[in-house]
Formats: structure tokens, C-alpha cells, sequence
């Protein structure tokens, strides 16, 4: 049977590393996609993801609840992840026009890496779909994240949605014609 | 391929359904929508599509870290484990001690107040009772508050028999109802039943009021009374003019006001039985009572047995037309007259009857006057009583807080030591 994630951070607090592994084996693929799509960059977010764990490891003991370990690390990557965004970049204001006109710029073939396209949304819609689409995570781990009420988060992933879904279609407008 | 909106009312929760977050309600509202609404069920589709789309964006394969991850981790879990603690450790460990020693300054400031000193108390029996603070029924003295009644002592209360003295036959019962309470006691309920044992005492919570002189009670031979003056050689002489006031007699007066002693003044008297109430009354109001002291018996059945053969003699001579051989003289007189001096005499023997008893029933009272703060209202002594009290109640939470934090302390401390780093709050941008 596949140990729970209580169940394996509890055997690492215990100093059991081999149970850090089965940990950093079961949400590296999730925290790498999130991270990816929140830096727009994949070297970056390798060294995001890596960065999250060691940075997990170390304040393990300040994880309340075990069975959220997925949102915690995610809550970890995302303040790793937009503290570097912020010093790496003035902040970008979201416009659809800005996705189509870079669409109509870069020509057709850099409009099959859809994560280029993707890494356009603002920040916080991008946040909000990584914790849903890529973390899977509930509106409830969603709202202790952010920090809001649940009623709150429930809009923010339907904003982000109805943002993605106007993303997408103002990117096939271009590819159509 | 157009991009579908789902009706303007529907998108939340649409969007709620599609993640499995619609409450039971409005899961069934949107199933009933959907099937209703093509716009909405295409919609519902364009929003898998879009997460589809998002999420094969990032399925690519990923480069894995949990070998660098996890050499990071062996290095940093190896050296540096307890030559400085965390500040939340050392936080943790300093305001423990820090508490610790405050609980036991206070606990040495509190406890090691000096107390009243012992008072050499006599006893109405002429007994010396030097022991102080606990309460029994024959200590008097000038006892601190809370040595009285509030708490059961487990004091034995005994009625030592005697030969029938005198009576006080007020209120026919067939109890010896006796309460021993502080006068101004603040009404613990159920009190006295706890203090004695004793099931039928009597107490009024709602006034506080109580004697040991009540309604059941037959007869008083002595009663104690130990009270908390200004000065008790004053108080002493009033006592005396107070016994005698009441129609009794003082049998004796010590004061004993030696240096580096608490003056004690002593008085003995009896008073009769019908002035033992008032008496009481006015003593109480001398002073802040402090110990009561009653001794007494019911004689209830004895007096009447006695009342009983009196009727019994006067109706017998009233028969006769005669009372007595002494009385011979009047046998010649008619049955007419003999019988009204048979109902005069029956009436006059009822009220000497009487009369002898009541006079015969003396109440003995003594009464111990020590020289204290009367508390007869909220003073300094309550003041200081309640302060202590307060003090006390934040020690003891403080105690416990401090309990709390040294066990805490000792559980997070291997924990806190085993993973000593930074903080996850406090960490800079991620050097991606």
C-alpha cells in the first residue's frame, strides 16, 4: 500500500532520508510543472524545485498538518518562486492585446510551446492554476495559501479560468485565419 | 473552433462543479442546468479542454532532484547540532527559567508571610488550648478568616451530659437543633451540614444569621463566644455590664495583656435562660465573632414528665376537694369552694413551676475578647485578603503557564535541535 505523506513525514522527522526521497519522488513532478509555469523557464524551476526541498527539509518540524505536505511545499515553491520573479522583473501588466500581438510577433512555430504562451497570464492567475491544475489542490488548500476565505479562492480559480480560457481562444484567433 | 461562455450566472459554479468543489446542492442545480443548456455544457467541455490543454503544457518529463536534494540534505543533517539553539528554542528555554523563578519568588514571598502568632486561649472549661488555627468547638481565639468554618475541620462536636439544669423550653422539639456558625459568614452553601455531621442543624443561608440559640434548641448550659475587639480589656468590662444587664452574674474576669502578646480579655457569667438570645445579640455586636462555643441538651421529655405529674396531683386534689395533708383546714369548706382554691392553687403552682425552672436556667457565657481589626464591613483585611487571593489565583496560572512552556520546551527542544536552520518566513528570493 503506498504510505501517506503523514506517514512519510513522520519517518523523516524520525531522520529516516530514505523516506525524504519517496517524498521528493512523488511531488517533484507536480512542483516542477508549477514551478515552470510560474517562472516561464525550466532551468529555473528545476533549481526552484530543488530548492524547495532542501528548504522543506529543513523547517519540516514547522509543517502543522502532514497530510498537506503537497500544499505546503507548494506554498514554499510559490514564495520562492515570486520573490525571484520580483527581483528579476518589473512587473508586467496582463492585456490580451500583449498575447496576440506577441503571438502575430514570434510567427507560428513558437506558438507550438504553449507554455510561452501560458506564462502570460499575471501572476496571480498563474499562481492559482498551478495550485489547481498542476498541484490539484483544494479550494480549501487554496485559500490557506493565499490566505483567503474559500468563498474567495473559489473566485479567484474561476477569474483565473474565464483569464486562461481568453487566452487560449485570443491564441487560436491568430492561429485560424 | 469557437470559445464557449458558459451563461453569466453559471461560470462559478461551473467552474466549482468542474473541480469536484459544488456543495451537494449545487452540484444537483447545475446537473439539472446542464441539461438544459447547450451553451452551459459546452462550455462546461471548453473548461476541460482549456485544463487539458494547460496541463499537457507541463507534462513533460522532468529532470529529477531528489539525488542532489537529498546529498544537500545528508550534509546539512550531519554537523552543527547543538552548539547554539535556535531563538525559538533559546526564547523558549529562557522565558521557562524566567518563569519558573518568578513562580518561586512569589511562592516564597507568599507563603512565607509572617502569620498571626499563636494565642494562648482559654477554653470555657478552663482548659488551655494552645493550638492555633484549627477549629474545633471548644478553641477560641482570634482566628484568622479563613481558619473558620468556611472549611470543614473535622472537628468532633461533643455534648458532654449533665444532670438536667435547666431548661429553656421556648419552642418544643423533640431535636437538639444546635448551629455553630460564624456570624458574618458569607453563606458557603451547605455549610453547616459539612462542618458537623450533625443533620439537623440549622443555618440560613439568605441572612447568614445564626445563634446555636434557635428554635429547636432546648437548653443552653454554656456557650462560647470568642470575639475580635479594638481593645479588649474595654471590651471585657462591657461584656461583664452586658451579663449583668441581662439580669445575670459574672462568675469571673481575666485579662491577660502581656508584652509581645495579643491582650486577651475573659469573661465568665451566667445569664438566665429567657436573656441568653439577647444577650448573644448584643455580644456579637461587640466585635467580629471568631469562635462559638455551645454546649447544651434537650430536656424536652423530661420537663414534660414533670408537667405531666403536676396535672396529675392538682386534678387528683381537685377530685378530693383537698390538696394536701397541710392544707386539712379547708376540708370543711364546700365542695363549690374547694374546688375554685384547687384551680387558683393549680394555676399558682403551674407559674411557680415555671418560674423556678426559668429562673433555675442559667445560661453560663463566656465570652473571649481579643484585641484584632474588627471586620465588621469590607476593610483593610479584606482588602488585603482579596489581593492575596488575586496574587495567589495569577501564581498558580502563571505556574501552569509556565508548566506548560518547560514542557513544551522539553518536547521541541530535540526536535528544535535536530533541525536548526533559518526561518521559512524569513527566507530571502530563491536563488534560482
Amino acid at each position: 500500500m503506498l504510505e501517506t505523506d503523514a506517514g512519510l513525514v513522520g519517518r523523516v522527522r524520525r531522520g529516516d532520508l530514505d523516506a525524504y526521497g519517496a517524498v521528493i519522488a512523488r511531488h517533484q513532478g507536480r512542483l516542477h510543472a508549477a514551478a515552470w509555469h510560474l517562472l516561464g523557464d525550466e532551468e529555473a524551476a528545476r533549481d526552484a524545485v530543488q530548492e524547495t526541498f532542501i528548504e522543506a527539509y529543513r523547517h519540516l518540524d514547522q509543517l502543522r498538518d502532514p497530510s498537506r505536505l503537497g500544499s505546503w511545499l507548494y506554498g514554499i515553491l510559490r514564495h520562492r518562486a515570486f520573490a525571484w520573479l520580483a527581483s528579476r522583473r518589473p512587473t508586467v501588466s496582463w492585456d490580451e492585446e500583449g498575447a496576440e500581438e506577441w503571438y502575430r510577433a514570434d510567427g507560428p512555430e513558437q506558438r507550438m510551446d504553449p507554455t510561452d504562451l501560458l506564462a502570460r497570464l499575471p501572476d496571480e492567475d498563474r499562481d492559482v492554476l498551478a495550485a489547481r491544475y498542476l498541484l490539484e489542490l483544494s479550494y480549501d488548500e487554496i485559500a490557506a495559501l493565499l490566505k483567503i476565505s474559500n468563498q474567495a479562492a473559489r473566485v479567484r480559480v474561476c477569474r483565473a479560468k474565464s483569464r486562461l480560457r481568453a487566452l487560449l481562444a485570443g491564441a487560436e484567433k491568430e492561429v485560424e485565419p | 473552433m469557437t470559445r464557449e461562455m458558459p451563461c453569466p450566472d453559471w461560470e462559478a459554479r461551473l467552474s466549482a462543479y468542474q473541480d469536484g468543489e459544488a456543495t451537494p446542492r449545487e452540484r444537483i442545480a447545475v446537473e439539472a442546468h446542464l441539461a438544459n443548456c447547450a451553451g452551459c455544457r459546452a462550455a462546461l467541455a471548453q473548461l476541460e479542454a482549456d485544463r487539458d490543454r494547460f496541463t499537457e503544457a507541463y507534462a513533460s518529463s522532468y529532470p529529477d532532484v531528489s539525488e542532489y536534494v537529498l546529498q544537500k540534505v545528508r550534509a546539512m543533517s550531519q554537523p552543527q547540532q547543538s552548539n547554539t539553539p535556535t531563538p525559538l528554542l533559546r526564547w523558549l528555554v529562557g522565558f521557562s527559567a524566567a518563569a519558573v523563578l518568578v513562580c518561586l519568588a512569589l511562592v516564597v514571598a507568599v507563603f512565607t508571610e509572617p502569620r498571626e502568632t499563636p494565642v494562648m486561649v482559654y477554653a470555657p472549661d478552663g482548659s488551655v488550648d494552645r493550638e492555633y488555627g484549627a477549629y474545633s468547638y471548644t478553641v477560641n481565639g482570634p482566628l484568622r478568616a479563613d481558619d473558620l468554618p468556611y472549611k470543614p475541620y473535622g472537628a468532633k462536636r461533643s455534648y458532654a451530659k449533665r444532670p438536667m439544669e435547666r431548661d429553656l423550653f421556648a419552642v418544643p422539639s423533640p431535636t437538639f437543633d444546635a448551629t455553630f456558625a460564624r456570624k458574618p459568614a458569607p453563606a458557603p452553601i451547605g455549610f453547616a451540614g459539612d462542618l458537623s455531621g450533625a443533620s439537623d442543624m440549622l443555618y440560613d443561608p439568605t441572612t447568614g444569621r445564626n445563634y446555636g440559640i434557635t428554635g429547636g434548641l432546648k437548653m443552653v448550659y454554656d456557650v462560647g463566644y470568642a470575639l475580635q475587639v479594638r481593645n479588649a480589656l474595654k471590651a471585657g468590662r462591657e461584656g461583664s455590664a452586658l451579663i449583668r444587664k441581662h439580669g445575670g452574674f459574672v462568675i469571673d474576669f481575666t485579662y491577660a495583656g502581656d508584652e509581645g502578646q495579643i491582650p486577651v480579655a475573659t469573661v465568665r457569667g451566667k445569664v438566665p435562660a429567657k436573656e441568653a438570645k439577647a444577650t448573644l445579640d448584643a455580644l456579637e455586636k461587640m466585635g467580629r465573632v471568631s469562635g462559638v462555643t455551645l454546649n447544651g441538651e434537650d430536656l424536652t421529655p423530661q420537663f414534660l414528665q414533670y408537667m405531666e405529674e403536676m396535672e396529675k396531683k392538682i386534678k387528683t386534689a381537685e377530685k378530693l376537694g383537698n390538696i394536701s395533708d397541710r392544707n386539712r383546714y379547708w376540708e370543711t369548706l364546700s365542695a363549690e369552694q374547694s374546688r375554685h382554691w384547687a384551680e387558683q392553687q393549680a394555676a399558682q403552682n403551674k407559674r411557680a413551676m415555671l418560674e423556678v425552672v426559668t429562673k433555675s436556667s442559667l445560661v453560663e457565657i463566656t465570652a473571649t475578647f481579643a484585641e484584632g481589626r474588627p471586620m465588621e464591613s469590607f476593610g483593610m483585611a479584606q482588602f488585603f485578603s482579596l489581593m492575596r487571593a488575586i496574587l495567589i489565583t495569577l501564581l498558580v496560572v502563571l505556574a501552569a503557564v509556565a508548566t506548560l512552556f518547560a514542557l513544551v520546551a522539553l518536547i521541541v527542544a530535540p526536535v528544535v535541535l535536530l533541525r536548526r536552520r533559518g526561518t521559512v518566513k524569513e527566507a530571502p528570493a530563491a536563488e534560482v
